[in-house]
């Protein structure tokens, strides 16, 4: 990462002549790292704006340092300021960006048309297990039989007749075989999708909005349900990567009225 | 955030949050999450508009061409300390 940046990336600058380099990453194997470089070199205004909330302090330090950088909150300001010594002045705090979309988004079918269509009992409660990257798992589909079967034999009142809707995570395939045939489960979409479109963001919605809660290892799943005011649980996932296995933790709140 | 120790609390957690146990007071620790976590500008203000902002600010600046790389710079400290050390 200490490779001076390239003839094609000068070149590439020296012809757009931007006004402005935008980096979402320039930690660990950031390829954005040597455009920022470059546009250093040339007096180009460059500046970094943190994607996720882990990445100041989980992948080395920064490979270029930008003219600014905005970060999520505080606690990554204070991160930015004491581990990779930007300047404070630098920083600024601007929330989470990429999650505006989910603060207006709204449920596009009611409860009934929505089961329905994945195939769940609308006259039942279904939990909502949101699958984890590869980073985070192996393939949860080893899990979430055992775990859910264990759910049901816990015998809860509240949890009889729950069902499972499994959604799979779009860089981490499940494989649903091992799942056919477990009464009240169901994978969906399948094959993954990724939020993006009208389309997969309305099934997402969907999916939370509907659910009595939201179990899963480790993925944004929990700040998409906080938003929508879902109950969201870490599952204690044996075989985890990188989340303790032998705890399990759950932010829990209210549920709205359904719709 | 709250801890479990055990799967059957795990379970129970569940049963609760299914059968509508959760309080209002646990909504406000999901809002306080979302306060600190996402939006600290206020929950009710979009990230976006404030990024573009400090976009637009910086695209304003006025850059001097710099050859040298602070991050090369720390980097290439790091190592002539280690060589010493090793040496």
């Amino acid at each position: 990462m200490i490779a001076e940046p390239t003839d094609r990336i000068r070149g590439f600058l020296d012809e757009e002549q931007p006004d402005l380099i935008v980096a979402t990453m320039l930690v660990g194997r950031a390829r954005e790292v040597d455009v920022v470089r470059a546009a250093r070199q040339a007096g180009i205004p460059t500046a970094y704006a943190c994607a996720s909330w882990d990445n100041l302090v989980t992948a080395g330090l920064l490979h270029a340092v930008p003219d600014t950088m905005a970060v999520w909150n505080e606690w990554q300001r204070h991160e930015a300021t004491t581990l990779h010594g930007m300047p404070a002045s630098a920083v600024s705090v601007t929330g989470a960006p990429a999650y505006d979309v989910w603060f207006r988004a709204s449920p596009s079918r009611d409860r009934d048309t929505w089961c329905r269509e994945v195939g769940l009992d609308p006259a039942r409660p279904y939990l909502l297990y949101a699958c984890s990257s590869r980073f985070i798992t192996e393939d949860e589909s080893t899990y979430i039989g055992p775990w859910f079967e264990g759910l049901r034999a816990a015998r809860h009142p509240e949890l009889d007749g729950i069902q499972l809707l499994v959604r799979p995570h779009p860089h981490n395939p499940v494989d649903p075989t091992r799942l056919e045939g477990m009464a009240g489960l169901v994978v969906y979409p399948f094959p993954a999708e990724i939020p993006v479109d009208d389309h997969s963001r309305a099934g997402y919605v969907d999916a939370i909005h509907h659910s009595a809660a939201v179990v899963r290892v480790n993925t944004s799943a929990l700040i998409e349900s906080a938003i929508f005011e879902r109950a969201c649980t870490c599952s204690p996932r044996s075989g985890t990567r990188r989340p303790r296995p032998e705890r399990c933790t759950s932010v829990t709140c209210s549920r709205p009225p359904a719709t | 955030m709250e801890a479990t120790s055990s799967r059957s609390e795990h379970y129970a957690g569940l049963a609760a949050a299914v059968g509508g146990a959760t309080t209002e007071a646990t909504a406000a620790k999901a809002r306080e999450f979302l306060s600190a976590l996402v939006r600290p500008n206020g929950l009710d203000r979009a990230a976006t508009p404030i990024l573009a902002d400090v976009l637009e600010q910086t695209g304003a600046l006025t850059v001097a061409a710099n050859g040298s790389d602070p991050g090369l710079e720390l980097a290439a400290d790091e190592l002539r300390s280690l060589v010493e050390k090793l040496w």
